[in-house]
């Protein structure tokens, strides 16, 4: 065994680990002006953004649980009213290429692509004259969707080809968690000769948030032939 | 985290971005009618160039959460068509007389031709943003929509909190003061919005964009900082403005809230009084000399330093975002932003 000493390290003057963010940057080390100014600036820089963040989670917050004064009310039905006129636009190219397949008889061949699907006529390319709408089949298009409810909501339909001229029904829809209620106020309503269909949603109050699914059925074959999927944002 | 070298992927990518993003402006640029008074003025700032850093950070971001380019294309030419649009609009506001390089939209055409020019390149920013459609689909189309509505309203209410110190001569000015209007004016439209849209539609999902609002803001004031010392102190043919056209135009800068907090109070009646007339009463010895005081107060110093904490702040809260993605050059690229922020010339 050595006699040796062993060399060591003299103990450092530091009583931590030095943590500075000029030193990422390779200012020099010792500059304790330098470094005062940066440490300040970045805990200010802190303390504003995130007071900024607070506030707008503060202001997030007062939306979420916004009372339901008449003048609350009254800017929630127009805000609902705006999204369900952005579902009905969309779904309606997809009920447009429905009707061209039922027109054609072409209801057995592939749906198309989803974006193709939800994209507005104006900007698909031209039908061949052969998949154009007949003038006879011109009914009212589109599926008019009617949401109740106070707090958002986020609906998706996908209907497959089959879908088209098929009387259609649907049950309440299940959250995949079996201890939630199901949203059971879903109605469908067949187009008339004047209407487009109608698909009626009403959430409760107390609905736990969550996704709700269910199968539309057609009433004939009692297949299904598309499905329903409501997203409920939970109550603040 | 290691840090990014100097032979970072940040140029690299820029350019190929950059391009990628300028061919597809052309689909907005094209020749059109009215020409002479509406499109050509129209086409005139997106065609002079730029560093194309907003789009490459659009479409980096987007990449880097699994995004394809194209996915984030057209809210990479929205972002620099609604970029070119508040400069022709800050030109006019501001005063100012070189852009790029070359003298700015309302000094070429009048101010009326300018502001009309500004609008336009706002709604063809819209209309980039329309275009997702076909993309993104609906849902996600509509929520980068609300992102950039957003953005444009945080950028006009830092925009006027500028506007309104200049009006009203404020000269009681905090460091404080100064980052709550960069996080507005500056940040989020340089580098907030384009992280939380790139995310967005990497993701699919809006959950924890707020994250990108800490980050955004540290590298965006750093850039913002850096953009103001080299208007004082750059290569006027490289920086494409004209030397100290800040202090020209009366901005409140770091460095001349720093001059106002560290000057005399005889430099500050000086100062005071030179920043209360307009712009085409203001004279050269004045400029040179609060360029000459910012230097003896060490106010470009002081500006220096802060830049240098925000951007290591910056790379530090990169890391937390960016750490858990897998390696590539678009990760790369946005973990070499702080340097590069701070090396441009």
């Amino acid at each position: 065994m050595s006699t040796r000493n062993r060399v060591t390290r003299p103990e450092p003057e530091r009583t931590h680990p030095i943590r500075s963010w000029s030193t990422l940057f390779g200012a020099a080390e010792g500059d304790a002006g330098r470094t005062d100014v940066v440490s300040r600036s970045v805990d200010l820089a802190y303390r504003v953004v995130d007071e900024y963040i607070r506030q707008g989670q503060k202001a997030a917050q007062r939306l979420s649980e916004r009372s339901y004064a008449p003048e609350a009310m009254a800017r929630d039905v127009q805000e609902l009213t705006t999204r369900m006129g952005q579902y009905a636009s969309d779904f309606m190219a997809l009920w447009f290429e429905l009707v061209g397949m039922a027109a054609t008889g072409a209801a057995g061949r592939q749906a198309p692509a989803r974006d193709d699907a939800v994209r507005p006529a104006a900007d698909r390319p031209s039908p061949r004259r052969d998949d154009a709408v007949p003038d006879a089949l011109a009914v009212p298009a589109g599926v008019r969707i009617e949401v109740a409810s106070t707090r958002p909501v986020e609906v998706q339909l996908d209907l497959r080809p089959e879908a088209a001229g098929a009387r259609l029904l649907i049950h309440a829809l299940r959250a995949v968690d079996p201890d939630k209620p199901r949203l059971t106020d879903v109605v469908l309503e067949a187009a008339s000769a004047n209407e487009p269909a109608r698909l009626r949603i009403g959430v409760r109050d107390d609905q736990p948030g969550g996704v709700y699914t269910g199968l539309l059925i057609d009433e004939r074959t009692s297949r299904p032939v598309g499905t329903l999927s409501v997203r409920i944002v939970a109550a603040a | 985290m290691p840090l990014a070298t100097p032979a970072d992927p940040v140029p690299g990518l820029l350019r190929e971005y950059g391009n990628l993003t300028r061919v597809a402006l052309c689909d907005y640029l094209g020749p059109r009618a009215p020409q002479r008074h509406l499109y050509a003025p129209v086409a005139d700032y997106p065609r002079r160039g730029g560093r194309m850093l907003r789009p490459t950070l659009c479409i980096a971001t987007a990449r880097a959460f699994g995004a394809s380019p194209e996915e984030g294309l057209r809210s990479a030419v929205a972002l620099e068509l609604f970029h070119n649009a508040f400069l022709v609009h800050d030109d006019v506001e501001d005063e100012s007389d070189e852009r790029r390089g070359r003298p700015t939209l309302h000094a070429l055409h009048g101010v009326a031709v300018a502001v009309n020019v500004g609008d336009a390149l706002a709604l063809l920013g819209l209309r980039a943003l329309i275009d997702n459609r076909r993309s993104l689909g609906p849902r996600l189309t509509m929520r980068v929509l609300e992102e950039a509505e957003r953005m444009a309203r945080e950028s006009i209410e830092g925009q006027a909190l500028e506007l309104g110190w200049r009006r009203d001569n404020a000269v009681a000015l905090s460091d404080a003061d100064y980052l709550e209007m960069v996080l507005k004016k500056t940040c989020w439209y340089t580098t907030i919005y384009p992280s939380r849209v790139g995310a967005l539609i990497g993701t699919g999902s809006d959950r924890d964009l707020d994250r990108f609002i800490r980050f955004g803001f540290l590298l965006g004031t750093a850039f913002q900082i850096q953009d103001d010392l080299l208007n004082l102190a750059g290569d006027p043919r490289r920086y494409g403005k004209e030397r100290d056209g800040d202090i020209w135009e009366g901005k409140r800068t770091l460095m001349l809230i720093t001059l106002l907090r560290r000057a005399s109070a005889d430099e500050r009646a000086r100062l005071a009084a030179f920043l209360g007339e307009p712009r085409r009463e203001r004279r050269e010895t004045d400029v040179r000399w609060i360029r000459e005081r910012m230097e003896v107060h060490g106010c470009l110093e002081y500006a220096r330093e802060v830049a240098h904490g925000l951007a290591g702040a910056a790379h530090h809260e990169c890391g937390a975002l960016y750490a858990g993605l897998p390696d590539s050059r678009d990760r790369r690229f946005i973990e070499a932003l702080p340097t590069w922020v701070l090396a441009r010339t």
